[in-house]
């Protein structure tokens, strides 16, 4: 739409400094920041128009306004760009070009009476460094995690994929803040129709803004409404560039310190870079803990309040008596009591998540320690399920991907609710409502259960166990790449030492 | 259209749910033994004995015995529950006891009480009890810190682990009844200086107790038709013998038997009916023994020896299956299954119970063992 309309406008050169400067400053009105400075130069009138803090001070004036001024070149719009040496200065006839990029941090210089103006990019971009990664962090493996600067992320996937295959293919988003969004992709590798279709989404997006590419996600994916994340949202360079570099679709978009990865299934979820790095036994297990600790995280309680409420029989003799005993001087229901140790848990996190760091670990300590033993001995909870909760809440937080986390501690709260009013059939019809929900889902137009259903073998070394590295010479083939075949595992397995 | 279907199913999920009657643990008192038994002062009414948990965050004693009577299992708890101030619940029943008069009469319907109802477990163990069985779980308590239902709970299941007798789990009873051609046995807890003790087995006819075996001879009658593993088992044979290999000095008789304390580390056994017009079962039983402790002191360091113990414990086992069979064959039970293997080798046999009944007097058995001593340890 934007292109369009620039394409239409008419040239408003040649003008006067003056008009210019009327020109630009109405557009600018009330914003007291934009620098216009007229200078002479061999008898001839040139303007020098920014806006200071868009633009790196120094470099305006050593790189621009010294040659500009020191050189006995007469100056006209084309010399301007022939004689200063910068590679990358433009000219523009138009109004609307001036003045979107003026705002993007360009420095302008119009000589008088001519017909276009010539302008540099001078960005100053305030960004943080390179740090270490906060919500996804990883034991082994790369460290850093993406930034707010878009410049700053393509460079790190640059360096990590340095393939000319690689493609970052540039859309604009926000029709009233315009915000740079960048489609990646192997375009040997990547599923066109992937491609394709997340062109497509990006571009369709009517939307004034996108504040973050965690909102973009949502505008763009399959089913807004479900409660599972559909794409894959991570801070990790290393996590977004193995996925594009088999055959994913990754998006970034500019001052935002995530990617979108796509498409995924339910099982990318649960797994871990770090999986990768490990010897693939160890790895294999910590995935399996952790699709583990995800049924434990949704069930533990909700079966709790079930086997209590209405299943007595089903717990083991053992444990009968303890149980029985810190329940009887509990005097809510279980669907209560567990409700209630629920949320307080979900308060602690929220507290911690939100509180310094520092005081966040002593609001740790006084919530789960000190109010956990006071609630059992005051009688509110019962301490079997202070284990369970906790233990429920401890592995919510093993999932990757703090999306899918927070998805999984919503569910639990309606499993709880079925589980107390239903039993065991409440939690079963709870099942089959999530079960029937995934089998819905689509991510990128690609079934979300994927290679359960519809089932893959070849896949399957990948999802729950990952056999060694060298057993892995096909992509996901669930994903349908372009090439299926990453190396071939004879030449692999080959090991040329040499005998003694 | 999504939004209609999930108001439907979340309407059916609230209205149905008046349909589960929810009554949490806390509020109810879990039984954990019953016993069951003939009423005295009337004979066709139930007396239940019912030990149960009772949840009170007030009291320390957490286990109560009830008692209560009617003319049915249900009836007699739903009497014993008027005593308590909690619902009794028999989800989490461990253990049942039948008192001697109540099993001779038969416990079918006890056991069918058990099966209909699906919050019972399957793998409840059952008993017989020689005296009645509220006189077991009320005066069996005495000084056991346990509760007597537990108590006995232990007990069974560790002789049941060690294989020392059959199974003897609900579902092991309930099948072994139905066949036909196969009696179940149950182990017999009798109190000894009030303390409760599994005294012998009861050989059962159908679902009624017939007679009583020893507890060793219920191990024969658990090798004859399952594989054992490591069971205790104490052996007499005659010392004769073997007196050139004890050790001197000690005080000997002749006549003495030499009493020998074996693990057997497995036993199997197979039985054969070559021909199915003379009645006869050849079985054969494989036995691999550890010696742990003999009652003189001997060494058995040489392989004669060795071999010479085997042949004498072979001859014990014979003996012993020998006179047990003359037993059973008297008692009219066949807890071998010998029935279910005559009926294996018929073709389109309609065996009943009362025709084996008939059959097995007649039957003749002969039982082969082949020991052989694995281990003899430390044993100078």
């Amino acid at each position: 739409m934007r292109k369009s309309r620039k394409s239409d406008s008419k040239s408003i050169f040649p003008l006067k400094i003056e008009q210019l400067k009327e020109i630009i400053t109405s557009k600018f009105e009330n914003n007291t920041d934009l620098s216009f400075s007229t200078y002479e130069h061999l008898n001839k009138k040139i303007a020098v128009f920014y806006i200071p803090f868009q633009v790196t001070p120094e470099k305006a004036e050593n790189l621009l306004l010294k040659p500009l001024l020191e050189s006995k070149v007469e100056w006209t719009a084309a010399s301007i760009l022939n004689e200063i040496p910068l590679s990358s200065g433009k000219t523009t006839t138009k109004l609307e070009v001036i003045l979107e990029d003026l705002i993007n941090g360009h420095v302008f210089i119009y000589v008088e009476d001519e017909d276009a103006v010539a302008f540099y990019p001078m960005l100053n971009i305030e960004k943080r460094a390179l740090a270490k990664a906060e919500t996804e962090s990883v034991v082994i493996g790369p460290q850093v995690a993406f930034t707010e600067s878009l410049i700053t992320n393509l460079n790190i996937i640059r360096w990590r994929i340095r393939s000319t295959d690689l493609v970052l293919e540039k859309i604009t988003i926000g029709k009233r803040a315009p915000r740079e969004v960048r489609l990646i992709y192997l375009k040997t590798i990547a599923n066109e129709t992937d491609v394709n279709t997340m062109r497509q989404r990006l571009q369709d997006l009517e939307v004034d803004e996108t504040e973050d590419s965690n909102v973009l996600m949502q505008y763009i994916e399959d089913s807004s409404t479900s409660i599972f994340p559909q794409f894959y949202s991570t801070e990790l360079p290393d996590r977004a560039s193995y996925a594009i570099s088999k055959g994913r679709v990754g998006v970034l978009v500019e001052n935002s310190p995530t990617a979108i990865l796509a498409p995924s299934t339910f099982f990318s979820f649960f797994e871990s870079t770090e999986d990768l790095y490990m010897r693939w036994n160890a790895g294999s297990f910590l995935r399996i803990l952790r699709f583990f600790a995800m049924l434990v995280s949704v069930f533990l309680t909700p079966m709790y309040v079930a086997t209590i409420t209405f299943h007595y029989e089903i717990i083991p003799p053992q444990l009968l008596v303890s149980i029985g005993q810190s329940r009887a001087a509990v005097p809510f229901p279980p669907i209560f009591e567990a409700l209630f140790l629920e949320l307080m848990i979900e308060l602690l996190r929220e507290a911690g998540a939100r509180l310094p760091t520092k005081v966040g670990q002593t609001i740790g300590i006084v919530g789960g320690v000190v109010v956990g033993t006071a609630a059992v001995q005051a009688g509110v909870t019962s301490n079997i399920l202070i284990i369970f909760v906790t233990l429920s809440a401890l592995a919510s937080f093993t999932v990757p991907s703090y999306l899918m986390g927070t998805a999984i501690r919503t569910i639990r709260f309606p499993m709880i609710i079925l589980a107390g009013i239903l039993g065991i059939i409440g939690i079963m019809f709870g099942i089959c409502f999530i079960l029937i929900h995934l089998l819905k889902l689509t991510s990128l137009g690609r079934p979300f259960l994927t290679p359960i259903y519809p089932f893959r073998f070849e896949d399957h070394n990948k999802v729950l166990i990952r056999l060694p590295q060298n057993f892995q010479w096909k992509r996901f083939a669930s994903f349908q790449p372009k090439n299926l075949i990453r190396f071939q595992k004879r030449k692999a397995d080959k090991k040329k030492d040499i005998d003694e | 259209m999504q939004i209609r279907i999930t108001i439907i199913m979340l309407t059916t999920i609230i209205l149905l749910a008046a349909c589960v009657p929810a009554r949490q643990l806390e509020e109810r008192g879990v039984i954990n033994t019953r016993g069951v038994d003939i009423a005295e002062d009337s004979s066709n009414q139930i007396e239940t004995t019912i030990i149960s948990y009772q949840f009170d965050a007030e009291s320390e004693e957490i286990t109560t015995t009830l008692s209560g009577t009617g003319h049915t299992i249900k009836g007699a708890r739903e009497d014993a529950s008027t005593e308590a101030g909690f619902i009794l619940s028999p989800g989490q029943i461990r253990l049942e006891l039948y008192g001697k008069e109540a099993a001779q009469k038969g416990i079918l319907p006890y056991i069918s009480s058990a099966v209909r109802d699906a919050r019972v477990s399957d793998t409840m163990l059952l008993a017989v009890t020689n005296t009645s069985a509220k006189e077991i779980l009320t005066e069996g308590q005495g000084e056991l810190s346990l509760n007597t239902g537990q108590y006995l709970q232990y007990l069974i299941e560790k002789e049941i682990e060690e294989d020392s007798f059959p199974s003897t789990y609900l579902h092991d009873f309930t099948h072994i009844e139905s066949d036909v051609g196969h009696d179940p046995v149950m182990p017999i807890i009798d109190l000894v200086e009030n303390k409760p003790k599994i005294s012998g087995i009861a050989l059962f006819q159908d679902d009624k107790y017939v007679d009583e075996i020893s507890l060793q001879e219920g191990y024969l009658v658990n090798l004859f038709q399952n594989t054992t593993t490591s069971t205790p088992l104490d052996i007499s044979i005659p010392i004769k013998p073997f007196l050139k290999y004890i050790e001197k000095n000690q005080d000997i008789n002749e006549d003495d038997e030499l009493h020998l304390h074996v693990t057997i580390e497995r036993g199997k056994s197979k039985t054969k009916m070559p021909n199915v017009q003379d009645m006869h079962f050849d079985t054969t039983i494989n036995i691999d023994l550890f010696l742990l402790e003999t009652s003189k002191l001997m060494s058995v360091d040489n392989e004669h020896v060795a071999t010479l113990l085997e042949k004498e414990i072979e001859k014990a086992f014979t003996r012993q299956y020998e006179t047990l069979f003359a037993k059973l064959q008297k008692a009219g039970t066949d807890p071998f299954g010998l029935g279910k293997i005559y009926r294996a080798r018929q073709r389109d046999s309609n065996l009943t119970n009362e025709e084996w009944r008939k059959k097995f007097p007649d039957v003749t058995l002969n039982v082969n063992v082949n020991v052989k001593l694995t281990n003899y340890g430390t044993i100078q």
